[in-house]
């Protein structure tokens, strides 16, 4: 930690612009189409948000690996900060719940909706479980340099990923059929919360994999770099350990007891 | 503009006449506090600055006199542990002394007349036991505590009475307290304190303060 | 897409500007932009006092003056109290440790755009019908109600500002940990790395709190959801704790920094090594965790259980403790010195001698049978004035001035910085303490109209005309700053410090440093004189 870490690269980069831009987008689409009433603006806004995302990303992504200097190691310490502070924002939301619990405790019984069904955690905690194996298999292969295996064990955690979100709206779109809207009362509105912050995080999850297949395929990651390797890796094991404290919550405390 | 100074005023006069009746409760417990807090303040913030104000006079830069810090090392662990530990002491002493005056401003005496209090935007409702509803104007009774029991019909509103000294906040979905006591009659205003829109500045409710006699008369009319 | 930058870097195209990487001119673009917006809130203010000078409603209607009070409150802390130190983080941090930039320069830009973004949005609330009117503490179930404007708005401004600062923490919290030159261990950075960075980690913790609660709000508002209606069980109390959980922290967010820049002129000022050194770490350390565990202190009047507002209470005046600390270590610090009180060093005694009328007004707030009356009203006002309006504002103007020289490579003109100190602190104090002493008197804050009682009027009006000197102090420094680009090189180092940003040339070159790695000698310290 002594030694003098020193970056050779002076520079100006086109790239966190546009992710800026694209940011700025996103505001803008969702301000559109809750507050000003303008669906359809808001879809289109969204549209070119998500186009110079990608642009953005890919760009920024081509220019790191080919453009920066030597590894510095500090990739993991990043993750580990950013997962601090996700963590906080997956704190708000059990509070949340727990409050609700706690101040509806006599009345909770008839919130739990009938179709309601713990198993069905089960089955997802295994999927995720399954894709985190996978990303650490991928990241072992491409350390040996196996770049194919690392591909084949990627795409299979992306599979995994993509399943658990489609289970996932799948049930809540039964669960809504039911009448366990979002706004039927405060179990309903924590329960889709907590499943619903964590799925967008699965979503995230799946984004960075994607542009980590990305830069593994197209060779512009090398066994000497891996640090985006570790640090995607890292973040998928942290949004599965969090599916298991949202699933106990939400289903077993919410739902069973 | 004579009033102006009334802060310092206030307290001096309140801690000469400690032993008279004073005009509402809570409000002899907070001008105690106030007291407390504003002596020591004076003095700690003394203590900081006279030092200072001298040190800068006595070590200022001064061409062939005091051209150059002095070279010692000062360290002084008995210095660091003072101010540790003083501090401590009295920041424990004025929470403890806030905790006994507070539960006293917190607690209604068990005789209290209950008056149901519900907040909405711009007005208050005021629901008497006997049934009697009033808006904007809460009459009471000299002499005897009265309990607010507040909540909101819509927004969080707070109830405060300035000559009373005490507050609490009308929150919708749950009920809050605050009591108080006038030993004289008069008429007095409460304001809101909660931000609560565009006429949160025009949300008043006067209290009038009536003799027993007047408010049982009141009480029982239509 | 890449180029190397020849030139020193402030003298780089618009290109160069826009698109930079470089951890100087982030700070500047950081910089620029606050002032801006501290202007635009500090006008706001004037019109609140304009309004404020007589009972009655005379020049704004109450839903103007609302918008204009939670315009000033929200831009002056998120884009003042908090970004401003991102400016100073940004130059100083890679520079004091001997670094050649951040760990992530482009994240760095993407920090920046993030805060550019949430810029667009704040201006986008000056148009008439975007206006909100909700206040900085957007209070449910107000929040949800029509009338307070567009909470999307809101909410999205705070996510945008979280993602800056979330993108600032990861960024320096990695530099400090790794990009240390040799031989600067932790314990030896310049305090000024301690109060910048304590603030930063107190963000990365505390503002996803705040994010939580907002988004909240969101769903309570567009998607239906029930978090904050009672009547589906919902609580609106918890949107106050969730907010407080970070915006209690928050106002240290904003002062250690202030305390950073207090130790570095005092030290340098003075010619003598910071009194007390370690026990100033462990001070800063203190507040910053002691700061998560006494929120509820805002909430006193808000109908919690008994116990959480005792034990809040305690926890909060605890913090007078390690504060007492730094305090009293400044005092020791000029023990012995050769004080010269140029205008770097006013402002820092004056931020100093203020933050104690702040500071001492914020302990009876702690107690709750005080705070039972005074909730909510001006004297609270007064208190966070003290520290925010005059010691925050004091020390980042001091900052400035302080490192002015670096910054431009020219000497500022001590005679105006000092006409300057002179107004600003006798406006702010006619203004702030005619405040508190108003609201002991039972003025109400957030009211546009208030009763015709005398000393109210009177009250007021000092305040308004020390408004006015405050605001004519304020003008003259950022002509002082602007009349100081013209003015003599400054060379070096003309405070003669040995803390490492001095030693390079001024402004500094491109690399930061002639060479690398950076070396400092064994004994080697900021504060060593001799
Ligand atoms: C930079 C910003 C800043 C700082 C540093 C502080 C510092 C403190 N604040 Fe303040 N505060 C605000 C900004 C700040 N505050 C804001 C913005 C609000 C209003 C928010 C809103 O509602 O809009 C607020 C409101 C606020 C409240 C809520 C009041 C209410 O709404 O009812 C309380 C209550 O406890 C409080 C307390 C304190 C305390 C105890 C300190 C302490 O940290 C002070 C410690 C310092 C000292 C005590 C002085 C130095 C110490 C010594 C010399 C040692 C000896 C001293 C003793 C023994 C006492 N503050
Ligand atoms: C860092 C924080 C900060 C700062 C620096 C200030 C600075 C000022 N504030 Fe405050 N203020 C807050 C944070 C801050 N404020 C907050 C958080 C609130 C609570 C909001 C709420 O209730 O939700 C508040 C509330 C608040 C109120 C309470 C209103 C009410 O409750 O009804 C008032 C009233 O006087 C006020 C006034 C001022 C004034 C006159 C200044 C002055 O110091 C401003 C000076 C600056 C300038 C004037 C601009 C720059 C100068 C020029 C460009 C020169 C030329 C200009 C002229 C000659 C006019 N502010
Ligand atoms: Cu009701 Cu303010
Ligand atoms: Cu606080």
């Amino acid at each position: 930690m002594e030694e003098a870490l020193v970056h050779s690269e002076h520079e100006t980069s086109v790239w966190p612009m546009a992710v800026g831009a694209s940011i700025l987008l996103s505001a803008l689409s969702l301000l559109s189409f809750f507050h000003w009433q303008m669906p359809i603006l808001g879809i289109v806004l969204g549209g070119a948000m998500l186009a110079i995302l990608a642009i953005g990303l890919a760009g920024w992504a081509r220019e790191a690996f080919q453009h920066a200097p030597e590894e510095t190691e500090v990739g993991t310490i990043a993750v580990a900060a950013f997962v601090v502070s996700e963590t906080i924002i997956f704190g708000t939301v059990f509070v949340a719940f727990w409050v609700g619990r706690i101040d509806n405790f006599d009345v909770w019984d008839t919130f739990v909706p009938a179709g309601l069904e713990a198993s069905f955690a089960v089955w997802l905690t295994f999927i995720l479980w399954a894709s985190s194996i996978m990303i650490v298999l991928s990241e072992r292969a491409f350390t040996r340099g196996d770049r194919k295996n690392a591909m084949i064990y990627l795409g299979a955690t992306l599979g995994l990923g993509l399943l658990f979100v489609v289970l996932h709206m799948n049930e809540w779109i039964h669960l809504v059929g039911e009448g366990f809207t979002v706004d039927a009362n405060v179990y309903a509105t924590s329960f889709y919360s907590l499943t619903g912050v964590h799925t967008s995080h699965v979503i995230v999850g799946i984004a960075i994999n994607l542009v980590l297949f990305w830069v593994v395929a197209s060779g512009l990651m090398t066994r000497e770099r891996t640090t985006f390797f570790k640090g995607a890796g890292l973040y998928w094991h942290f949004v599965d350990i969090m599916w298991l404290l949202v699933a106990a919550n939400a289903y077993l405390i919410g739902g069973a007891f | 503009m004579t009033q102006m100074f009334s802060v310092i005023g206030t307290a001096a006069a309140s801690s000469a006449a400690s032993t008279a009746v004073p005009l509402a409760y809570p409000a002899d417990s907070w001008d105690q506090m106030f007291n407390i807090w504003l002596g020591l303040a004076v003095v700690i913030y003394l203590i900081v600055a006279l030092p200072m104000l001298y040190f800068l006079y006595r070590f200022r830069y001064q061409e062939g006199v005091n051209e150059t810090a002095s070279t010692k090392e000062y360290e002084s662990h008995g210095l660091e542990v003072l101010w540790t530990i003083v501090p401590l002491i009295v920041v424990i002493y004025l929470a403890v002394q806030s905790l006994t005056l507070y539960s006293e401003m917190r607690n209604p005496p068990p005789e209290s007349l209950v008056v149901k209090t519900t907040g909405m935007m711009w007005s208050w409702q005021f629901d008497y036991p006997s049934g009697k509803t009033t808006y904007s104007e809460l009459t009471v009774p000299v002499g005897k505590p009265i309990k607010l029991e507040l909540t909101s019909r819509d927004v969080i509103h707070a109830l405060h009475i300035p000559a009373a000294k005490t507050m609490e906040d009308a929150v919708p979905g749950r009920v809050t307290h605050l009591w108080f006591q006038f030993n004289e009659t008069g008429e007095f205003t409460s304001f809101c304190r909660e931000y609560c829109g565009t006429l949160h500045s025009k949300m008043q409710a006067k209290i009038k303060v009536v003799s027993q006699e007047a408010f049982d008369e009141w009480i029982n009319a239509n | 897409m890449q180029e190397t930058v020849a030139n020193p870097w402030f003298r780089a195209s618009f290109r160069e500007w826009i698109f930079t990487t470089d951890h100087k001119k982030i700070a500047i673009l950081y910089g620029m932009t606050s002032l801006l917006f501290f202007s635009v809130a500090g006008l706001m203010g004037m019109a609140i006092r304009l309004e404020l000078n007589q009972p009655g409603v005379q020049y704004l209607d109450p839903d103007l003056y609302n918008y204009l009070l939670t315009g000033h409150g929200a831009v002056m802390l998120l884009w003042w109290a908090i970004a401003f130190w991102g400016a100073f983080s940004n130059f100083l941090i890679p520079i004091m440790i001997g670094a050649r930039d951040v760990a992530f320069p482009r994240l760095n830009q993407l920090s920046y755009w993030f805060f550019f973004s949430a810029s667009i949005l704040v201006l986008i609330t000056l148009i008439p019908s975007q206006q909100i009117k909700m206040m900085w503490t957007g209070y449910p179930p107000f929040v949800l109600h029509d009338t307070a404007g567009p909470t999307g708005l809101y909410v999205l401004i705070v996510i945008l500002i979280a993602g800056s600062t979330l993108g600032t923490g990861v960024n320096f919290i990695t530099t400090v940990l790794r990009f240390r030159a040799k031989g600067i261990t932790l314990g030896k950075t310049n305090l000024i790395i301690h109060g910048l960075i304590s603030s930063i980690v107190v963000q990365l913790v505390g503002v996803p709190a705040f994010v939580g609660a907002v988004v909240m709000l969101f769903l309570d508002k567009y998607i239906g959801t029930g978090f904050f209606d009672a009547n589906t069980g919902g609580d609106p109390v918890l949107y106050q704790h969730l907010f407080w959980f970070y915006s209690h922290p928050a106002v240290y967010v904003m002062i250690l920094p202030a305390f950073g820049v207090f130790s570095e002129v005092l030290s340098t000022m003075s010619k003598r090594p910071i009194f007390g050194r370690t026990s100033m770490i462990y001070a800063i350390w203190a507040i910053a965790l002691l700061g998560f565990l006494v929120w509820a202190h805002h909430m006193f009047t808000s109908g919690m259980p008994q116990w959480l507002r005792i034990f809040m209470s305690f926890t909060t005046v605890l913090i007078a403790v390690p504060t007492g600390i730094k305090v009293f270590n400044w005092v020791g610090t000029l023990y012995g010195g050769a004080i010269r009180l140029n205008t770097a060093m006013l402002f820092t005694l004056g931020g100093i001698f203020m933050f104690l009328i702040g500071g001492l007004t914020g302990i009876p707030l702690a107690l709750p049978a005080f705070d039972i009356n005074v909730h909510d009203s001006a004297f609270i006002v007064g208190h966070f004035h003290y520290v925010l309006g005059m010691a925050m504002t004091l020390g980042a103007f001091s900052g400035v001035y302080f490192w002015y020289p670096k910054i431009t490579g020219r000497m500022y003109p001590e005679r105006w910085g000092k006409i300057s100190f002179w107004l600003i602190l006798v406006g702010a104090n006619l203004l702030y303490f005619a405040m508190m002493m108003v609201g002991i008197e039972g003025m109400p804050r957030r009211y546009v109209d208030y009763p015709e009682i005398d000393y109210w009027v009177t009250l007021n009006q000092i305040s308004s005309v020390g408004a006015v000197f405050l605001a004519v102090g304020v003008g003259v420094t950022f002509y002082a700053w602007f009349k100081g680009l013209s003015g003599p090189e400054a060379g070096r180092n003309p405070w003669g410090s040995p803390s490492l940003e001095w030693t390079v040339s001024s402004p500094p070159p491109p690399q930061n440093f002639d060479s690398f790695p950076v070396e400092v000698a064994d004994d080697w310290s900021p504060y060593k004189y001799h």
